[in-house]
């Protein structure tokens, strides 16, 4: 293809320079546009039809908290340790642009609290921990990162798993012949997370490709692209 | 009424608004950059510019400029590049470049993707090669 006409680059160099200044020094413009142009319906399949999509939404993640919070006190809740750990709610101003991770940038940072490693709360549920953290802000690496790995128990029984990140998150290295029932609730059993924490439940369970272990795979009563606030755990 | 420019933005536009729906819906595509590259072989260096930086623009995610908004602004320039040295013509050279665009990314950004996800890597390519052709006619369209 040639290009047949030759720009005005007066007109083209003073966008170019707009641009840049814009980038560098307004970025939440940016955010404020590309929040324009980002559906916030919740994603197909995340909620039953029929009902209020929201309503629906948060009865679904209350319903999964419960099923945490029964599951520590039929099996678990010997073990769970005195909380002592504070919270501090941050505004998710932005996410990571591109397919190859799922991260949420957040406005809360060392100066409120954060420290690397906090687990990072949506309505109660787990949604991801954070891996860095400025003065101001912190970046939050969601379940749905394909790096993403955490120790976990499976419902009442506390069956070990580790759950395993990705666009489609699975709990993985479950010990063959174990029962896992459908709709059990996953928690986190992760050093420098709280214990206990719903992370999702069980959709349906597999054997691994390489047959050594089960695997299941997890329905998640929140659409992580719907979330504008999150609850992050200080020490 | 310069049809060409108004068509390469709203390519840009349309590459954003699809990736974006798609990214809620749980999809991961990157279409922009395949949007970009196809830009790079219509447009001179100070329009490819304005594209890439305001694509760059609503992508950053980031209080600052992270590595991989910086390899996403090159990667339309090393396409633009591509084109003045090799002299391919549109149709084959487009798919080239944004294949190997995509690669080159995900090769420096996420390495680890090419033994984890190969699928989505796939996935992503296919569909970045299908918009790349979609856009390319939407172009060839405004020429006319």
């Amino acid at each position: 293809m040639t290009p047949t006409r030759r720009p005005n680059l007066f007109i083209f160099g003073t966008l170019i320079v707009l641009l840049v200044v814009l980038i560098v020094f307004a970025p939440s413009v940016g955010w404020r546009l590309r929040a324009l142009l980002t559906p916030s319906d919740v994603a197909p399949g995340t909620v039953a039809s029929g009902v209020n999509a929201s309503g629906a939404a948060a009865l679904l993640t209350e319903n999964d908290a419960l099923k945490a919070q029964l599951a520590e006190l039929q099996g678990i809740a010997a073990a769970l340790p005195t909380s002592t750990q504070g919270f501090v709610r941050a505004m998710v101003y932005s996410r990571y642009p591109f397919g190859f991770k799922n991260e949420l940038f957040v406005n809360a940072g060392s100066a409120d609290g954060v420290a690397t490693g906090s687990a990072v709360e949506y309505q109660g549920m787990l949604v991801g921990r954070v891996i860095d953290v400025w003065t101001h802000d912190a970046t939050v690496e969601t379940v749905f990162d394909q790096r993403f790995r955490l120790p976990v128990r499976i419902g009442s029984s506390g069956i070990d798993g580790l759950l395993t990140g990705g666009s489609y998150p699975y709990v993985a290295s479950i010990t063959p012949g174990t029962t896992v029932p459908t709709g059990s609730v996953i928690v986190s059993a992760a050093q420098g997370i709280p214990y206990g924490l719903p992370i999702g439940v069980v959709q349906a369970t597999s054997t691994s490709p390489d047959r050594l272990f089960q695997q299941a795979t997890i329905s998640f009563p929140y659409n992580i692209n719907g979330i504008e606030t999150v609850l992050i755990v200080t020490h | 009424m310069n049809y060409r420019l108004i068509a390469g933005f709203l390519v840009v536009l349309l590459a954003l608004l699809v990736q974006f729906s798609l990214g809620a819906a749980g999809v991961t595509v990157d279409l922009v950059l395949a949007a970009l590259v196809v830009l790079a072989f219509f447009f001179e260096w100070p329009q490819l510019a304005v594209f890439v930086l305001f694509a760059a623009f609503i992508l950053n995610a980031e209080p600052w400029v992270s590595p991989a908004i910086l390899l996403f602004s090159a990667i339309p320039f090393a396409a633009y590049a591509f084109r003045l040295f090799f002299t391919l013509t549109p149709w084959a050279g487009i798919p080239v470049a944004i294949f190997l665009g995509s690669v080159l990314f995900y090769s420096i950004m996420a390495p680890y993707m090419f033994m984890s996800a190969l699928p989505l890597i796939a996935l992503d390519i296919g569909g970045s090669l299908v918009f790349g052709e979609l856009a390319f006619a939407m172009l060839r369209a405004a020429e006319r």
